[in-house]
């Protein structure tokens, strides 16, 4: 955390300054003309792609897309392609007004919503034809990424990043505590919840002092509980796991069963991790700490921290000093480690104005040399099969990475065979039940309410908006 | 400065006055009038083009299904059946109400008394003004964060000086749902310097005069305050008051940084839902529902406040 | 008559020693509080990074970090958003002025029928919340084909805005009428009254209008996210929105202070332009 991003700093502000340059030698500060007009006037020479891309620093992103747009600009002058910059966490609320405005961008990505609202709501285009027009070669993208973009025999998004959830931790803080670290292999199953939660014990100390603290473990409980189904169980069916749930084919949820004792069980060992075996932070301290600090566990002062595999961009851009590596999802009660799988998907807008040129760039980032470079440079793992072995070479190029090469593919590959999308990528509105997950279950995280109590409010309120959605 | 005195030698709608005395003739009243619609002129276009249509349009939007995307879609009443029917809405609705009445009374009195003190003619005090004022000008976006960094229970400033000095081990401020508001409500007593600049901009058109005449009436200090003071503001006041309940009913930009309405709903600030409505679950119709429920509550609470008004308000040049 | 004079002065000089005393006593824990959140700021502004994410929070920076306002601005092209900001906020400023001084003008002190139902109208306008119209906004924005520009920044608040024509009219009410009527019988025209005569009297309330336009305008957020596309025309809000990072570490110290930075225009104006501010702003009468 003490070093961070000096270097990308450099970096960022040596490109951002050399597009201010050209963007200031292109026309004086004045309101540029509108897009609709000049397009049109446009469309004979050069196709105008938009691109509407996420902004935030540290993860990679908006130096891999600067170099990707403008390498793609060097292979193909005949199309242009224009970056619009949004900050993170308005990325949906931009795209929605630039849909109502009727100039929604020809691409862009799934990140909060997932492809299933866009889907849903009209505002993508399947990329079938596209592919079968172009000849394109899909096979070195990973089925299972394919396949969660898929809605009734059709592809909707390009898949760039497919991670599953894994869980990382601090190797130094294994060794101050004389323990071994967790096996790579996901279908070992003695790397449990007791297991986990017996290091994490071994590891946390003064919890109640913050400025010696150092916690065993972070766990998230969000997903829409998704995380339940290592208790055998998913919130959207009455019967087992996810594979059984008609919502994540469908994308529309009619059914919820928050109330079931599989799901007080998940909630109470997550709250206990707090309040009984104090090993772990508060969530919403975990929360608030992410929001200003940063990802705790680079502070170094947490044992082990369970999340999705983007967060690796962390580690490639604070380098930390202690040693860390990486684990599959610890065992639950079922016998199951089902970790969910997120995809980050490049959608193809409807009504977009040059849909083949939007295409072509699509194709670009996801299977051509634009995927190299997203593999390389972003610390996201790539959905392209190719670009495994680059992933893996980037992430072995950061001194403190402890593990072997056959360690962390072992990793990945037992967590993609294991895993299964994730709701958030799947559900139509996520959204909307995000926030309501999200709200309802505070006070039981916070120990405020009982379980019992917290998981009849959940019940409630999912019901209350599948009732609207009638 | 001028306000008061000038207001006394002169009547206070001149409309009538003039009509009395009928100096101009007809056709020079004709050409004032034309006058003031030309003067009016950008008012009224803005007002047609930006204001006016809009709210028609999301009128008739409120009666449809609309994402923006998809072909409008007519559903008669069932936006605003939706709403009735919805806790989150009647959460929204509460929190925003308790927030206003705890708020506004709050904000009016701590920016009285800052006020006052900030009136008093000390060297420093322009330099201390522009400190007070300080908060209302740095950007929302940032400060919203520097909250969240303070309210942080393990290792925010707040709980850190609560240990430090009263060896008190501060609450869980934005994470539990009985103290979220109470942070809430802090950080919005932090910038109030618009207020405060209303009512330093009053005092000073505080005639001494008033002030010297009382003094020898043998009033004191608080008195005074009572009895000067809190008389000739009184208009102020309640322009005030209808300014920051405007305000408070549409909360928006800190607590979405801060607190993003939680938890559990304890900070859903009404203009949180109806954006999440909006930008977050693409519920363009929904969302103007809720707009114009909005629009009718802060119009029915002003109207509210002006007509209990009469009873404290007190114009200086007779009504 | 001369001794009682005497004892008044005597006693207005204690009370008003008493008020500034207890003045100053109030006045330092309040200071304290508006500070703590803005020192802060200011402590993170010249701290690196890592003190400023160390537990015990440190009051002061320990080294002093001066370049973080040179790397603060040159990390993303803030000297451009800056400009930009200055741009759109100095033409609101010269629009919005404009049309609420006149619309103010005509309402204090020209007779036409249908003034008061129009005053009542500019009135209620105040109570519309933003978010009734701002979705009908975008799509007439968007037909007009003014996304990505800076008009619907600009000229929507053309208009003058309720507010200001408010101001307005309180500070020309208070005007004697006796200048308006000897000027119209000199043959002065309605114009040449506003400009010769009324604005040259206004300079407490033009002032006050452009320092708080400039800050409303400088401070605006979500038009700019809504409204601009191109990364050349943003300005300094959406600059920060932008600088933060999603679930890594934001540069604190580099967001402080650019923030820091950002807020000098705006506080020189309040500063230079307190005492317009106390004189211009007229509401305590009907």
């Amino acid at each position: 955390m003490q070093t961070l991003n000096r270097r990308t700093f450099l970096k960022f502000s040596g490109i951002v300054a050399g597009s201010a340059a050209l963007a200031a030698c292109a026309a004086p500060a004045a309101p540029a003309p509108a897009a609709g007009g000049e397009q049109a006037a446009a469309a004979q020479e050069q196709a105008l792609v938009t691109y509407l891309v996420r902004t935030d620093i540290g993860t990679g992103m908006l130096e891999w897309n600067d170099k990707a747009v403008a390498d793609f600009t060097e292979k193909r002058p005949d199309i242009k392609v224009e970056m619009i910059g949004v900050p993170w966490g308005d990325y949906n609320a931009k795209l929605l007004a630039m849909f109502a405005a009727g100039t929604p961008p020809e691409i862009s990505a799934n990140y909060a919503a997932g492809f299933a609202t866009f889907y849903s709501n009209g505002a993508i285009t399947p990329l079938d034809d596209f592919v079968a027009g172009t000849n394109t070669d899909l096979s070195i993208i990973e089925q299972a990424a394919i396949n969660a973009v898929t809605r009734q025999g059709k592809m909707w998004a390009m898949p760039l990043a497919h991670m599953p959830v894994l869980a990382f931790y601090n190797k130094a803080m294994f060794d101050e505590a004389g323990l071994p670290v967790p096996p790579t292999d996901g279908n070992d199953k003695s790397w449990n919840l007791d297991k986990m939660l017996e290091a994490a014990s071994a590891m946390a100390h003064d919890v109640e002092d913050p400025t010696k603290a150092a916690w065993g473990m972070s766990f998230p409980t969000g997903q829409l509980g998704a995380y339940c189904w290592r208790w055998g169980f998913d919130p959207f069916n009455d019967k087992g796991g996810p594979e059984l749930t008609e919502a994540y084919q469908t994308g529309k949820v009619t059914e919820a069963f928050y109330d079931r004792p599989e799901m007080a069980e998940f909630f109470q060992w997550h709250i206990d991790l707090t309040y009984k075996h104090g090993v772990a932070p508060r969530p919403s301290d975990t929360d608030a700490m992410t929001q200003t600090v940063g990802w705790p566990i680079m502070s170094g002062r947490l044992g082990m921290a369970v999340d999705g595999a983007w967060q690796f961009t962390n580690f490639v851009s604070v380098k930390p000093e202690w040693e860390w590596g990486v684990a599959p999802l610890p065992y639950g009660p079922a016998d199951l480690n089902t970790p969910p799988l997120f995809n980050d998907s490049w959608m193809l807008s409807a009504g977009a104005k040059f849909p083949e040129a939007g295409f072509d760039f699509l194709k670009y980032l996801a299977l051509e040399n634009g995927s190299k470079l997203y593999a390389e440079m972003t610390g996201f793992f790539p959905a392209n099969k190719e670009n495994y072995g680059i992933f893996f070479d980037a992430i072995q190029a950061i001194p403190s990475f402890a593990m072997t090469r056959e360690g962390i593919e072992e990793v990945f590959n037992t967590s993609f065979d294991l895993g299964y999308p994730t709701p958030g990528k799947t559900l139509e509105s996520f959204p909307e039940w995000n926030t309501a997950f999200n709200q309802t279950t505070a006070p039981m995280m916070n120990n405020e309410t009982t379980v019992a109590e917290g998981l009849v409010t959940l019940q409630t309120q999912m019901e209350t908006i599948i009732a609207t959605k009638a | 400065m001028a306000t008061l005195d000038t207001q006394t030698s002169r009547p206070n709608s001149s409309g009538e006055r003039v009509r009395g005395r009928g100096r101009f003739a007809p056709s020079l009243r004709t050409e004032e009038a034309i006058w003031f619609y030309i003067f009016l002129g950008p008012w009224l276009v803005a007002f047609l083009i930006f204001t006016l249509i809009p709210m028609g349009a999301s009128l008739v939007l409120s009666f449809a299904r609309y994402n923006a995307i998809q072909p409008v879609k007519w559903i008669g009443f069932q936006n605003f059946v939706l709403l009735y029917h919805d806790p989150v809405f009647w959460k929204s609705m509460r929190v925003t109400l308790l927030y206003t009445v705890i708020f506004v009374p709050l904000q009016l009195g701590i920016s009285m008394m800052l006020s006052l003190l900030l009136n008093l003619r000390v060297p420093g005090m322009r330099a201390m003004r522009t400190i007070y004022y300080l908060p209302s000008i740095l950007p929302a976006v940032v400060t919203g964060l520097v909250w969240v960094w303070l309210f942080n229970p393990d290792f925010g400033l707040f709980n850190f000086l609560l240990y430090k000095i009263a060896g008190i081990h501060g609450p869980n401020w934005l994470g539990s749902e009985s103290w979220v508001m109470s942070a809430v409500i802090i950080s919005g007593l932090w910038g109030m310097g618009a207020g405060v600049i209303i009512f330093l901009a009053a005092m000073q058109g505080i005639s001494p005069e008033l002030y010297e005449a009382s003094e020898l009436d043998g009033a004191g200090l608080w008195s005074q305050f009572l009895n000067v003071t809190v008389p000739m503001l009184s208009p102020v006041i309640l322009y005030n008051l209808l300014i920051g309940m405007i305000g408070a009913l549409q909360t928006f930009e800190r607590i979405y940084v801060m607190t993003r309405g939680g938890p559990n709903y304890a900070s859903y600030f009404y203009n949180l839902y109806l954006y999440d409505n909006a930008f977050g679950y693409f519920k363009l119709g929904l969302a103007s529902a809720q707009a114009w429920i909005l629009f009718v509550v802060i119009m029915l609470m002003t109207f509210i406040a002006l007509r209990t008004s009469g009873r404290w308000v007190f114009y200086s040049g007779g009504r | 008559m001369a001794t009682s004079t005497m004892r008044f002065r005597v006693g207005r000089r204690r009370s008003e020693q008493l008020r500034k005393i207890f003045g100053f006593l109030f006045l330092i824990p309040g200071l304290l509080w508006v500070l703590m959140p803005t020192a802060w700021m200011f402590s993170a502004a010249f701290s690196s990074l890592a003190q400023v994410l160390r537990f015990p929070p440190d009051l002061l920076p320990n080294p002093w970090v001066w370049t973080n306002f040179y790397e603060g601005f040159t990390f993303l092209p803030f000297g451009r958003y800056f400009m930009n900001s200055l741009q759109i906020s100095i033409i609101r400023v010269i629009g919005q002025v404009f049309s609420a001084s006149l619309a103010g003008y005509a309402f204090a002190r020209l007779r036409a029928p249908g003034r008061n139902f129009l005053f009542v109208i500019v009135l209620s306008t105040m109570m519309l919340p933003y978010t009734v119209i701002m979705i009908p906004q975008f799509v007439i924005f968007k037909e007009l084909g003014w996304i990505n520009t800076y008009k619907p920044l600009t000229i929507p608040f053309f208009g003058g805005g309720a507010f200001f024509i408010f101001l307005f009219r309180q500070f020309f009410r208070t005007i004697p009428e006796d200048i308006f009527e000897a000027a119209r019988l000199d043959g002065c025209t309605y114009f040449g009254i506003y400009w010769r005569i009324l604005m040259p009297l206004s300079v407490p309330i033009v002032a006050t209008s452009a320092i708080l336009i400039f800050q409303n305008s400088w401070q605006d957020m979500l038009g700019p996210l809504i409204y601009l596309n191109s990364n050349k025309l943003y300005t300094i809000p959406l600059g920060l929105a932008t600088f933060r990072s999603s679930f890594g570490s934001s540069p604190w110290n580099l967001i402080m202070a650019v923030s820091i930075g950002a807020a000098i225009p705006p506080v020189l104006l309040f500063f230079f332009g307190q005492r317009y501010l106390l004189s211009g702003i007229i509401v305590g009468e009907k």
